[in-house]
């Protein structure tokens, strides 16, 4: 029975398991590029007087490198998988397809040349220069085409919620990429954005905060909502639920930008409808990590023997920590302490390592095995290792910062009694110094387990204990 | 109409909107639908496995 491989359909999986192998080792690139800037502030000399290893040029290759190789590739492979399977129908193009894979590499490659070379826009998050931010602008429209095209030839006659996450998550990235990339080109390498002064910093972080909400959450929703499900053998605790979820949230998310600019040149107004709608979210984000981790109700026990799906539920609970942390940030007098302090780095990385990483090792981790056609992953004891590791790196790195934060947050701020500032700046980078190295600790425990990850893949990969003739994890326990 | 009364009119709408999101997504017409949506990712299994029963199917599907 060696190539018995009973498939319903005839998929393309080629596309998948190149990003979902892509996935990987640009994760283990991402954040062995964040190890190194972190051990430069702990060890300012890491930079060897080298301007490309300066932190300023690997800060912005290490979010590039996360977010768009690490995060995307994921998105890319897990929205091309469910689509197929929900829809039950091959991809719209397997030419079209391909070229989003291809071209989304080389977008990955030009930025790991030209970041570090010092070539910016200098918009956070939207770094790359006007020739790659038009490639990315091609290679979106080409997934769309693709992905919607499935849904079009669909043989279903549901679209599954997933989906509408997914599909969110691609239009919004379109039109945010393109609006807030808008430039007057001065050379091959430099061009100027079309916006200025408050403007540009109003579509600066509409454009941020909603990478944040439709890249980093809608996305990983649409993944959550797949794969929760398949890994714990059972349909998601709210279907209802899930659907009020999917429009509370994009109906408000588009609003939340502005909290990025409390007490700047913003207009008042603009900062208030910011700050509520950041708080509004709390209730759909909450009600969507509810729904995740009550689809688990009554079957508990899985948790204890299923390190895949335990990778999955604690994504949702540290998708839930950040999503009432980050409305709690946006709040005008909490942020008055909060911005500008190591809390903000705290709470990207409880959302981008807590939620985004950890929902997508373990959509990897249940991918793997389906798409190779191996029985399991080579190793079910290096997974729980996996799990452990990133647990322990994350909570390092998030209570350093939260610590560091509020400490610097509060020194900023202290004034004697005739309105001098108590402390000067560099003691509170002093207060900030021990915590600096337990992030790089923490670090490291991340990049630990992705390199298990990564051998555990291969492992999987090159083993011959081929798949039995069930076709899905769902189906190994029968 | 100016940006605030812009502001109030699309507050109200999405307010609408997503009451009746709600309203629509909890009547009990739809419930057996959404019950069936939800179980819609497990049906292609099912379907596998049974045909698996009668008959191996030998194909190379993933090129």
């Amino acid at each position: 029975m060696s190539q018995t491989i009973p498939q319903h359909n005839d998929y393309n999986l080629k596309v998948v398991k190149q990003f979902a192998v892509m996935t990987i080792i640009w994760g283990i690139v991402g954040m062995a590029v964040g190890v190194l800037i972190a051990a430069q502030l702990v060890w300012p000399a890491l930079n060897f007087d080298i301007p490309y290893l300066t932190y300023s040029r690997l800060r912005p290759l290490h979010t590039n490198a996360v977010i768009f190789a690490f995060g995307t590739s994921a998105l890319f492979a897990t929205a091309y998988y469910v689509v197929q399977k929900t829809c039950q129908v091959r991809l719209f193009s397997d030419k079209l397809a391909a070229f989003t894979f291809w071209g989304w590499q080389t977008v990955i490659v030009l930025a790991v040349i030209t970041l570090p070379l010092g070539m910016t826009t200098s918009k956070e998050y939207a770094e790359l220069e006007w020739p790659i931010s038009i490639l990315i602008a091609i290679v979106w429209i080409a997934f769309i085409i693709v992905f919607f095209g499935t849904l079009a030839i669909r043989r279903t006659s549901h679209i599954y919620v997933a989906n509408w996450f997914y599909g969110a998550f691609i239009i919004a990235v379109a039109m945010l990429h393109i609006g807030n990339n808008l430039a007057v080109p001065v050379s091959f390498t430099k061009s100027y954005s079309i916006y200025s002064g408050a403007v540009d910093a109003m579509m600066q972080w509409w454009y941020g905060h909603n990478a944040v909400g439709f890249l980093l959450t809608a996305g990983f929703l649409g993944m959550m909502y797949y794969f929760v499900p398949k890994q714990a053998e059972r349909p998601v605790y709210s279907y209802r639920l899930s659907v009020v979820h999917f429009w509370a949230l994009i109906s408000i998310y588009i609003w939340a930008g502005p909290h990025h600019l409390h007490y700047t040149a913003l207009p008042d107004w603009a900062q208030s409808v910011g700050m509520v709608m950041s708080v509004v979210l709390f209730v759909p984000s909450w009600g969507g990590m509810i729904n995740g981790i009550m689809t688990l109700s009554g079957a508990w026990h899985k948790l204890r023997t299923d390190p895949v799906l335990r990778f999955l539920i604690v994504s949702l609970s540290f998708y839930g920590m950040s999503t009432f942390e980050g409305p709690m940030m946006a709040i005008k007098s909490v942020n008055a302490l909060s911005h500008y302090t190591d809390w903000t780095i705290g709470h990207v990385h409880s959302g981008a390592l807590g939620w985004v990483a950890m929902i997508s090792i373990g959509a990897i981790y249940h991918l793997i095995p389906v798409l190779f056609e191996r029985e399991r992953m080579y190793s079910i004891k290096l997974i729980n290792t996996h799990f452990w590791l990133h647990t322990i790196g994350v909570v390092l790195y998030i209570v350093a910062m939260w610590i560091s934060g509020v400490t610097q947050g509060l020194m900023w701020r202290a004034v004697n009694a005739d309105g001098t500032l108590t402390y000067s700046f560099v003691e509170s980078l002093e207060a900030s110094y021990p915590f600096y190295f337990v992030r790089f600790v923490g670090g490291l425990f991340v990049v630990a387990g992705m390199l298990l990850m990564a051998y555990n893949t291969y492992k999987t990969i090159r083993s011959d204990k081929v798949r039995p003739s069930e076709p899905l994890p769902a189906a190994q326990s029968v | 109409m100016d940006g605030a009364t812009f502001n109030a009119y699309y507050t109200l709408l999405v307010f609408a909107v997503i009451i009746i999101v709600i309203i629509w997504a909890y009547s009990g017409r739809n419930k057996a639908k959404f019950d069936h949506d939800a179980n819609s990712i497990f049906e292609e299994d099912k379907q596998v496995k049974g045909k698996d029963q009668d008959q191996k199917r030998e194909s190379k599907s993933d090129e």
